[in-house]
């Protein structure tokens, strides 16, 4: 039977880290900035705390001690968001990941340890994702969830049963201010007890201790040694995708836009890799100062995984906006995702197919910088009439193959102009002659088409017709409106 | 150093005059008269070829159509870059083509032109590739750039320019000059003013539509007609009425 193990992640920093996520790490190391609530300081960065600013500070005395300090207003929304995208995140190193109380994330890694090749290397992982990501974090490991939040994470200590207890009846209660069931109100209770550790808590007895402080804290108690189950639902992550990335200064350049979308692009690559999706759709969201948002949509005529794919379109549509004023955070999301299928690959690169993929790319690309109507395959449609006989369909959609009845049809076929005019143009007379760009002499027998009597009744002779400088053209005459019309080309 | 030469001599981009020609990758034409017109057999694969002509209508496209029913039939996908007018499909189906296979691109300006040509050539997706560039400027780099991107994509790429640029030199690997032929109304005069492995300056006259042929040498009065006179154009309705007289 494999033991349970569980792994807590707390974000100590979260909103001070999103905001520092577009600073690049030495940037992030020099630059003053803090997280403002109501006024009041709520997070600042190390540096600035070296400075002599703390959270709790009003915001006018951090002036008056800092003058050049920046300030970016916290965000709960935000948080939350970033906590979704971590806890999507974290799915990767197991199947059970629940949120704990405030900025916790709950794994339940003894399923993992194999997979990863023990804790220390999943730990590892866990440690290089969370730098790259930019979140810094503080580990808590233990044999059951409640512990897992109290306890910090240390090498030397094994997750066995007795050691965690043994390091639970260590831990000073002053230390677990964060942590909502030892709120502070409930730890000044305790001091007048006496109690100071939770071993001493652990060995009074369980009655009085419900009687004076409640039965949900004896529960609470005995969750942490896991003497009663203590369920935790795991989140069933959603099938989408969105990560944003803040920064101080506006992005006032296309130039400086690539970065980010760069690394946004590979946070997506990685994500698909992961749970072996492919993604058919893609929206940027540029968030200017003055609240407003650009947005740039970008189809896909296949799903795929490849970030150079989504970075080659994003910049050819990039090139067609003009960026107004700064932009201070870009979005990405997405949520057009499907199963990734995984293409057969030639043995020999010579004799590999990539047609399609080319193709796909191809239409992709052309629809990014020319949009879609300008670009379309052209479907047979059975009718009689011939404007009526082809419909535009949008390059990327898949073709079905059709077997038309048109050819039986028309047995004369080569007839048939290999040109449309968009719409029949109609054309003059003078001379007895047909006028188009100049005379045009009638040179075969006619073709009659009688159709539509159910709508409007058409009634047509289709002749061919040639200019004097060689041209051959499609005319009809129609009975309905009794006049000629220029149908065709033969190109 | 005679080694090096003829080592340098091997390849196949030089010709000398009397040596007989290096065969190259081509498409054939469809059209046996014009096969051997050409020293290579065919179009030139992986490479642009010009058709340079004035206006639309008189069998430019017909003359493609059995070369792009042969590159289909390797890779699918061909594409039509800014045509004059709107592709009819069951003509295209009639001819032998996929009209779902035909991707149709209608770029706005000149730029956008030469991108996606460029784009579509480099991509390897595409078979062959026939653009028209009438009215669009196609400078020298630009044909040279293009005749890279279809040698690098393998693509067959017939381009259409006006006539007027036949005086431009142009790094295009063959140039044909269309005119339509006065004398036999249907057939297409070609005039080739450059092309690899040899020279250039042959002319000959195609017989494209055999039907279109057919009808243009036959008179109205020839012709069964199975109308009520033509209202609009008397002096044809007199003659068709003429006919069915006879006729009757």
């Amino acid at each position: 039977m494999v033991k349970s193990l569980w792994l807590n992640l707390r974000f100590p920093k979260l909103a001070l880290n999103i905001a520092q996520r577009g600073l690049s790490p030495a940037q992030a190391k020099i630059t003053t900035i803090a997280i403002i609530e109501k006024q009041r300081i709520f997070q600042v960065s190390e540096h600035t705390e070296l400075l002599g600013l703390q959270a709790g500070m009003s915001l006018s005395s951090a002036w008056a001690l800092l003058p050049s300090l920046s300030t970016v207003e916290r965000e709960p929304k935000r948080e939350q968001r970033a906590m979704t995208y971590l806890a999507n995140w974290a799915y990767q190193f197991t199947p059970s990941v629940s949120h704990g109380g405030d900025r916790n994330l709950l794994l339940e890694v003894g399923g993992s340890l194999r997979l990863f090749q023990g804790l220390e290397a999943l730990l590892q992982q866990v440690a290089d994702g969370l730098r790259n990501l930019g979140f810094c974090y503080e580990l808590g490991l233990a044999h059951t969830p409640a512990a897992a939040e109290l306890l910090p994470y240390h090498p030397s200590r094994s997750a066995e049963p007795q050691e965690c207890i043994q390091a639970l009846r260590a831990q000073p209660l002053a230390t677990l201010t964060h942590n909502e069931n030892f709120s502070k109100n409930l730890q000044k209770k305790l001091q007048r007890v006496g109690i100071a550790t939770l071993g001493e808590l652990f060995d009074l007895p369980k009655a009085s201790i419900a009687q004076r402080f409640g039965k949900d804290f004896v529960l609470h108690l005995q969750q942490l040694c896991g003497h009663s189950p203590d369920l935790r639902p795991s989140l069933t992550p959603k099938p989408e995708f969105a990560s944003e990335l803040h920064f101080l200064t506006g992005l006032s350049t296309i130039d400086m836009i690539r970065l980010p979308l760069t690394q946004l692009l590979q946070e997506l690559q990685e994500f698909l890799i992961q749970r072996q999706l492919a993604c058919g759709n893609l929206r940027w969201r540029f968030f200017h100062y003055s609240q407003q948002a650009s947005i740039l949509d970008i189809d896909l005529s296949r799903p795929q995984q490849s970030w150079e794919n989504f970075f080659k379109l994003s910049e050819i549509k990039l090139g067609q906006i003009s960026l107004d004023s700064a932009v201070e955070s870009v979005q990405l999301y997405t949520r057009q995702l499907s199963q990734a299928r995984s293409e057969n690959q030639g043995l020999f690169k010579e004799l590999s197919d990539n047609q399609s993929q080319d193709a796909s790319l191809l239409i992709d690309k052309l629809t990014s910088r020319l949009g879609a109507e300008r670009l379309y395959k052209l479907q047979i449609h059975d009718e009689n009439l011939p404007e009526l006989q082809q419909k535009r369909v949008p390059a990327g959609s898949k073709c079905r193959e059709q077997n038309s009845m048109i050819e039986h049809m028309n047995p004369q076929h080569t007839q048939i102009p290999l040109w449309l005019c968009e719409q029949a143009q109609a054309l003059s007379l003078r001379n007895n002659k047909l006028q188009y760009q100049g005379e045009l002499d009638i040179v075969s027998s006619a073709k009659r088409f009688d159709s539509h009597w159910w709508q409007q009744r058409q009634q047509r002779d289709y002749f061919i017709a040639r200019h004097a400088h060689g041209a051959h053209y499609w005319v009809y005459f129609d009975y309905i409106n009794q006049r000629w019309f220029l149908q065709g080309i033969y190109g | 150093m005679k080694k090096s030469l003829d080592e340098l001599l091997q390849h196949p981009s030089i010709w000398q005059a009397s040596r007989a020609y290096r065969p190259r990758r081509a498409i054939a034409t469809g059209f046996v008269s014009l096969n051997e017109s050409l020293h290579d057999g065919g179009w030139p694969e992986a490479a642009t070829s010009e058709l340079l002509c004035e206006q639309t209508g008189i069998g430019e496209l017909r003359l493609l159509l059995p070369a792009l029913k042969q590159v289909q039939k390797q890779k699918s996908l061909v594409a039509f870059l800014a045509p004059p007018h709107l592709p009819y499909a069951p003509a295209l189906k009639a001819a032998g083509l996929n009209p779902q296979q035909v991707l149709v691109v209608c770029p706005h300006s000149a730029r956008e032109w030469l991108w996606c040509a460029d784009q579509i050539l480099r991509s390897g997706a595409c078979g062959g590739l026939v653009s028209w560039g009438l009215q669009t400027a196609i400078g020298n780099r630009d044909l040279r750039m293009l005749q890279q991107a279809a040698h690098q994509g393998d693509c067959w790429h017939a381009l259409f320019r006006h006539s007027r640029e036949a005086r431009q030199a142009s790094p295009s690997a063959l140039r044909l000059e269309l005119t339509s032929d006065q004398e036999h109304a249907g057939h297409l005069q070609i005039h080739v003013l450059k092309q690899r492995g040899g020279w250039g300056g042959q002319n000959l006259s195609l017989a494209l539509g055999d039907t279109l042929h057919k009808h243009s040498a036959q008179t109205l009065k020839q012709q069964a007609v199975h109308l009520a006179p033509l209202p609009s154009l008397r002096d044809s309705a007199q003659r068709s009425s003429a006919s069915i007289r006879a006729i009757g």
